[in-house]
């Protein structure tokens, strides 16, 4: 760099920063306005695109010169983020330069080499695509159940929606399910018993709006930094504004809270019935609320654990989601136990404590915000434990207002708009519909064209998450295909799934295809390796936590030979739907012809016109008067299904609307020719302050207790199901004395495939240690720095004891991050899981320490 | 030379104690205060030493939170040069 350019970069690095101190931060960016790609400036082009790390979703724009990443800025125009960003930015250019970018096609001839760093060598593509091709049309011919495909909520919205296209209109297959299975289930299944539609009816403002803030069990200073920010700013503005932290260990975020609640594990179910039942007992609920709007349930209880691969099937297993309704006196009569001081005794949270966070709800003017993750959704009852925090929040009408609300927070950069929205779950088709519905699978048909009953071939779910591995540790599975995750590290079990345990066989005998960028634990599992473009090396859309769908622009090329993901999909699925057809018509043009060209083995546009055309396609499941057949099923125009669909409840809106407004928080209404997001579903109020004024005025009401409406719900109500406390899977005993909870620190996210590639981020945190508190350092006999091991029912592993590490675990309780690869602490960790999501709880193994002498 | 900047935020009594130990780090410069909000540079010769200076701004009393605006890591002698991948 050179004075003149060196100056230059100063100057314009104080001015941004000054900018986004004082706010006004959106006229210096170079292409704040949006929408051209690659604005062309005198420095470098820039392009918008959106952090690749965690689920916050912050916009950044890239500087590129000569092919290379030379700058990131936050972005101003993002509303998520609007300028700011948390340290991990840094990194972002370094992400995509780690020394050991897979570049070529890797084949694995031998698989006894398999869990080895050797046996793969390098192949061309063709000869890579062939082979798995052959594979997955073999399996595929032979026995459906047999195949798989594992994805992610790192997987663009538009490489997500197309694998779920080629699974379920193409394959009729669905043993399709993302790694969000493994932190988001929970919410999602508790979203959909609640109201009917999933994500949060309120926004990242609330964060800047609330009086109270409750996190239960989410350590939100290390895993969201921007919207921790966001809440202590908010604390300091002087307004009194007070946070209460629930978890069954202390954190950074514990650190900051007024005040902490440690509870045993398990025991919030506890917590929130007793909450709900001070409020009950007491008449200081929103009866207005409760009368306009809510509606009472109870389901099946005692619902035993899934330890034994049989449970979906079994009696219970197959009971777990019936519900039947109840008056709000049977929903008071089953509070009735929740007293403080029995639940005191439970949780081990003192009563005055509990009567002070009780009274928090109980409070008619105070604006609370809930916030939670992987503590409740990685929880044996996690889904339980979602409805009981809805339960709190609905009954004291704390909901969908500014400030106001149960917030669930996600971890992965597009668990929200790939996983969730456009369904690459086993249960689902696209926009929350369900493959077991008869009405979404007509709806689905008229929208990607198919034959009348085409997708009643797919009516029963396949496969969730841990039924997959399951199933392959079984020799029950023949061809799994992975991208964009890390298994081999962060399932659960692994003792079982890597064929350390009993089940040896299965994942030697089942082919592998493992699309990556870098090497990973699960790679050496592979017998293929796809290298894949990374981040900004190709177009792509991720959907956050507030609903907001943002596009990133293709800023670099990727590295040698690596591909876009959509390619590798593209060309295996024309190998594979060779000589298939879909009503008379070629299968894979049918499905795929309108952006690809199978002669020319390529796209028929560049990057954007590619995902333009799919968003088009996509965004019909939610603009459904964009097809004729679609619309007369969303309208029940001929009563054949008994009720509306309403589908426009998760509207989005024209691709190019993204790039220019930088993102947009669905759903997206066209007003007076102009696209605008809404903020808080169902709150009324003018759509351009961000209300949903277009969704009540087309299916809900006006005038009903706090100025919402929950259209989207069964009859308009929200259902308030009464969920039970039951213990843990499994509770400390003499063999086994202490519970391992897991989780994840500031500097790695994901399994480290991504993070730890980067040396400072790798030295800051090199290893995962076990916390300790001294009380049981000193009944074990063991000492900071001392080697222990660490034994469940499920396997073992060896690690480093801490007890001045991040987290204060209490009496028989140890923490350890699950994040590397060298300690693998999963191999250890149980694969029960919640009944009603299939997420397993990650939480709560029981364990035996022992030092590790010499 | 890496160069980027950041919002540093403060507790409002202790804003300009805080510029002061800012200051005083090798590479960073504190450019003005709004508020508890301060405009703070960093020049470092990489992202990691970049990174390791504003990290360690969380120590300081009276820091409460750290936001990256800018990183310009056009000239770090660590990272790959176009063509070379």
């Amino acid at each position: 760099m050179d004075i003149t350019r060196r100056a230059f970069v100063k100057a314009t690095a104080v001015a941004l920063a000054s900018a986004a101190a004082a706010g006004t931060m959106s006229s210096l960016v170079g292409c704040a306005a949006g929408g051209q790609q690659g604005a062309s400036v005198p420095e470098g082009r820039k392009y918008t695109a959106v952090c690749r790390f965690c689920g916050c979703g912050c916009g950044v724009i890239c500087e590129v010169k000569d092919n290379r990443l030379i700058s990131v800025t936050g972005d101003p125009d993002n509303e998520s983020n609007r300028g700011l960003n948390c340290v991990k930015g840094y990194y972002l250019a370094k992400l995509l330069y780690g020394k050991d970018r897979l570049t070529v096609p890797l084949i694995r001839d031998d698989s006894s080499t398999k869990g080895t760093k050797e046996g793969l060598r390098e192949a061309t593509w063709d000869e890579a695509l062939d082979l798995v091709a052959s594979k997955l049309r073999e399996t595929w011919k032979n026995d459906k159940s047999r195949l798989a495909f594992w994805g992610s909520g790192q997987q663009p919205i538009t490489e997500g929606y197309c694998t779920a296209k080629l699974w379920k209109a193409g394959l009729l297959s669905n043993n399709i399910d993302p790694n969000a299975r493994l932190c988001m289930a929970s919410a999602v299944v508790s979203f959909m018993n609640v109201f009917q539609t999933d994500e949060p009816a309120g926004c990242y403002s609330d964060l800047d709006e609330a009086d109270v803030f409750v996190t239960w069990g989410a350590n939100m200073a290390e895993a969201h930094p921007m919207l921790y920010s966001r809440l202590t700013a908010r604390k300091l503005s002087g307004e009194g504004v007070r946070h209460y932290d629930l978890g069954t260990i202390k954190t950074r975020t514990s650190a900051s809270a007024d005040k902490t609640l440690v509870f045993k594990p398990g025991t919030d179910l506890a917590i929130a019935n007793c909450i709900a039942n001070h409020l009950v007992q007491n008449k200081l609920y929103d009866e207005a609320f409760v009368n306009d709007h809510l509606q009472f349930k109870q389901g099946t209880e005692n619902l035993g654990n899934p330890t034994d691969d049989g449970y979906d099937a079994s009696e219970v297993g197959s009971a777990v989601d019936n519900v039947s309704p109840i008056t709000f006196e049977e929903y008071a009569a089953r509070l009735a136990p929740y007293t403080f001081e029995h639940t005191s005794e439970l949780s081990g949270v003192a009563v005055e404590d509990l009567r002070e966070l009780a009274e928090v709800f109980a409070d008619p003017d105070a604006r609370v915000m809930s916030l939670w993750t992987m503590g409740v959704n990685q929880h044996n009852r996690g889904t339980w434990m979602n409805h009981n925090i809805y339960n709190v929040h609905l009954l004291s009408g704390k909901i969908a207002r500014p400030g106001c609300g149960p917030f669930s927070l996600t971890g992965q950069p597009t668990a929200c708009g790939t996983a969730r929205e456009v369904g690459t779950f086993c249960h689902r088709l696209p926009a929350d519909l369900l493959v077991a519905n008869a009405q979404h699978r007509r709806f689905s048909e008229a929208v990607w064209d198919l034959p009348e009953g085409y997708l009643d071939a797919i009516q029963k779910p396949g496969f969730h998450t841990v039924k997959i591995f399951r199933e392959m540790s079984k020799g029950n599975m023949d061809f799994l295909w992975t991208a964009h995750n890390n298994w081999a590290v962060s399932m659960p079990n692994l003792t079982r799934f890597l064929g350390r345990g009993e089940d040896k066989r299965g994942i030697f005998d089942t082919f592998i295809v493992v699309n990556e960028v870098y090497p990973t634990l699960s790679t050496q599992y592979a017998d293929v390796v796809f290298p894949v473009a990374l981040w900004v090396e190709r177009e792509g859309q991720f959907g956050n936590a507030e609903r907001r769908s943002a596009v990133f622009e293709k800023a670099v090329d990727p590295p040698g030979e690596a591909k876009w993901d959509l390619w590798v999909i593209m060309e295996v699925a024309r190998r594979v739907l060779d000589g298939e057809q879909i009503g008379g018509q070629d299968a894979f043009d049918h499905l795929f012809g309108f952006i690809y060209d199978k002669d020319a083995a390529d796209f028929k546009g560049d990057d954007r016109e590619t995902n333009r055309a799919i968003w088009e396609e996509y965004r019909i499941f939610s603009n459904p008067s964009l097809n004729d057949k679609a619309k007369a099923i969303n309208d029940d125009a001929d009563g054949a299904f008994g009720a509306k669909m309403k589908m426009e409840a998760k509207q989005l809106a024209p691709y190019d609307e993204y790039l220019a407004r930088h993102g947009l928080t669905w759903p997206v209404r066209e007003v007076d020719g102009q696209w605008l997001p809404t903020k808080w579903r169902f709150c009324s109020g003018a759509q351009e302050d961000g209300f949903d004024e277009v969704g009540i005025a087309q299916y809900g009401a006006e005038g009903l207790a706090g100025g919402v409406s929950f259209y989207k719900s069964a009859n308009m109500k929200p259902s308030v199901v009464f969920r039970p406390y039951e213990p843990p899977a499994e509770t400390p005993d003499e063999e086994y004395p202490f519970y391992l909870c897991t989780g994840r620190l500031l500097e790695h996210w994901h399994t480290g495939s991504l993070t730890r590639r980067i040396p400072e981020l790798d030295r800051a945190l090199p290893e995962a240690l076990l916390n300790v508190c001294q009380a049981d350092c000193d009944k074990l006999g063991i000492k900071d720095g001392d080697m222990v091991n660490v034994r469940s029912r499920f396997g073992e592993f060896d690690i480093k004891v801490s007890t001045a590490g991040r987290t204060e675990p209490p009496a028989g309780v140890v923490f350890a991050p699950f994040f590397a690869e060298e300690t693998l602490v999963n191999l250890a960790v149980q694969d029960t899981y919640c009944p009603l999501s299939k997420e397993p709880d990650y939480k709560k193994t029981c364990v035996s320490i022992r030092k590790i002498e010499g | 030379m890496v160069i980027s900047s950041l919002v540093v935020e403060t507790v409002p009594e202790k804003t300009e104690e805080v510029a002061r130990e800012l200051s005083r780090r090798e590479g960073v410069e504190v450019h003005e205060a709004n508020g508890c909000k301060l405009v703070v540079t960093i020049e470092a010769e990489t992202v990691d030493d970049s990174h390791g200076t504003a990290s360690g701004f969380i120590a300081v009393p009276g820091v409460t939170g750290i936001n990256l605006v800018y990183a310009n890591f056009e000239d770090d002698p660590t990272l790959p040069k176009a063509g070379a991948r």
